[in-house]
């Protein structure tokens, strides 16, 4: 190689690296699951409504990131109306989301973070969850989901896992408020 | 990336990074890597199939899992193969993800387990066959997958419950080795085949149980 060849061929490298471990993916919709399911409907929980999903701060924004990786909500979307969205993917599954019905859940999006140190990583989301009937609250309650992972040196590896497990854990959340049984009793009242 | 599943996509990211720097370095290096489906647990044999008597529609929950958690990215793309392999199976009229009318209900659930001593293992052996061009060393990798299915003939009625574990192996570089599996030329012809060769075997385990509505 020439004296300019090799550092030439080290920042192409070193671009390629990082165009493979940097990129800007969305949160993907998650399925719903068989134990919320048969709780709702074994349960005989109303059918419910949904109501406005709203971020506690604006730190809570549209997209959350990892090394050079970003992941974001759906477009036109926050990750708090996302966890709405999931919601109503579990409700719809179990035959339980009527727009008109009188009970209705709300939510707050608390907390929505990754923390990772290029050997384990946390994902950690928080939410406030409101249940309402007529417009009057019946019921809240702070829930919490919790992930952790090895996390690796390689960015494209780190990052893939690091978005799959933060993705997760709004179906983690969303099936702890609809299997509490608390919530499932204030549900029935 | 979409349609490859956990400890393979770590080792293809892996390759994906060595390919990087073999692009620089050599870019005539062989890179392909080879996909086997283990043979042992096979297809359903004629005289094993089981047929429903009386096929109704059901509702099918399908979810991919990586130790556990779900993986949205992965559940898009297998569903849709799944849907088509239990429509194949002729054991359910209506095949579809939205509640039927008596709450019959399948739920599957494909867990790719990732064993950490194997997945350090591959990642060492990847790194050395990349350095090497794919020409010196290679790497096996395995990724194990347990499939829980579990059939509600109707709201409220007791679940039926199969459990069925299948492999899939991933060769790359040189690597002599003999893999108990059938080769398949593209990841995804090799995943589709494990995926509808587990669904088989475990709705046809669901519709042999004698608690199978008759």
């Amino acid at each position: 190689m020439t004296g300019y060849a090799r550092p030439l061929a080290l920042i192409v490298l070193a671009g390629a690296i990082a165009l493979l471990s940097g990129c800007s993916t969305p949160v993907e919709d998650l399925p719903p699951s068989i134990e919320t399911i048969r709780v709702l409907r074994e349960q005989a929980v109303p059918p419910l409504a949904l109501g406005a999903f709203v971020s506690d701060n604006k730190a809570i924004g549209r997209t959350i990131s990892v090394r050079l990786g970003v992941l974001h909500a759906p477009k036109g979307q926050n990750f708090a109306q996302f966890l709405g969205s999931t919601f109503a993917t579990e409700l719809k599954a179990a035959g339980k989301l009527d727009p008109a019905s009188q009970l209705r859940i709300e939510g707050v999006l608390t907390e929505s973070r990754i923390a990772e140190d290029f050997k384990k990583g946390g994902g950690m989301l928080g939410a406030r969850i409101s249940l309402m009937r007529g417009g009057k609250s019946v019921f809240t309650r702070d829930y919490r989901a919790e992930t952790h992972w090895n996390s690796d040196w390689i960015g494209a590896i780190a990052i893939e896992q690091a978005f799959t497990d933060y993705n997760g854990l709004y179906a983690q959340l969303v099936r702890k408020v609809l299997s509490d049984p608390e919530f499932v009793a204030a549900a029935k009242q | 990336m979409n349609k490859l599943t956990s400890a393979r996509r770590k080792i293809v990211a892996l390759m994906a990074v060595l390919a990087a720097m073999l692009a620089i370095a050599a870019p005539q290096a062989a890179l392909a890597m080879k996909f086997f489906v283990a043979n042992a647990l096979g297809e359903v044999k004629p005289e094993e199939k089981v047929t429903a008597p009386k096929p109704k529609p059901v509702q099918v929950i399908f979810e991919f899992q990586r130790d556990g958690k779900p993986n949205a990215r992965a559940t898009k793309v297998v569903k849709a193969w799944a849907l088509d392999d239990i429509k194949g199976t002729k054991n359910f009229t209506d095949v579809g993800d939205g509640p039927v009318a008596d709450g019959a209900l399948l739920s599957i659930k494909f867990n790719n387990i990732v064993v950490k001593e194997e997945l350090d293992k591959a990642k060492k052996q990847a790194f050395g066959a990349g350095l090497g061009f794919g020409l010196f060393g290679g790497v096996v990798a395995t990724d194990h997958y347990v499939v829980t299915i579990e059939y509600v003939p109707a709201t409220g009625a007791a679940p039926i419950r199969t459990e069925v574990k299948h492999e899939l192996y991933s060769k790359y570089g040189k690597k002599d080795v003999e893999i108990p599996g059938t080769e398949y030329a593209k990841g995804d012809d090799a995943v589709k085949a494990l995926v509808r060769q587990a669904l088989d075997r475990g709705i046809n385990n669901i519709v042999a149980d004698p608690a199978f509505p008759r």
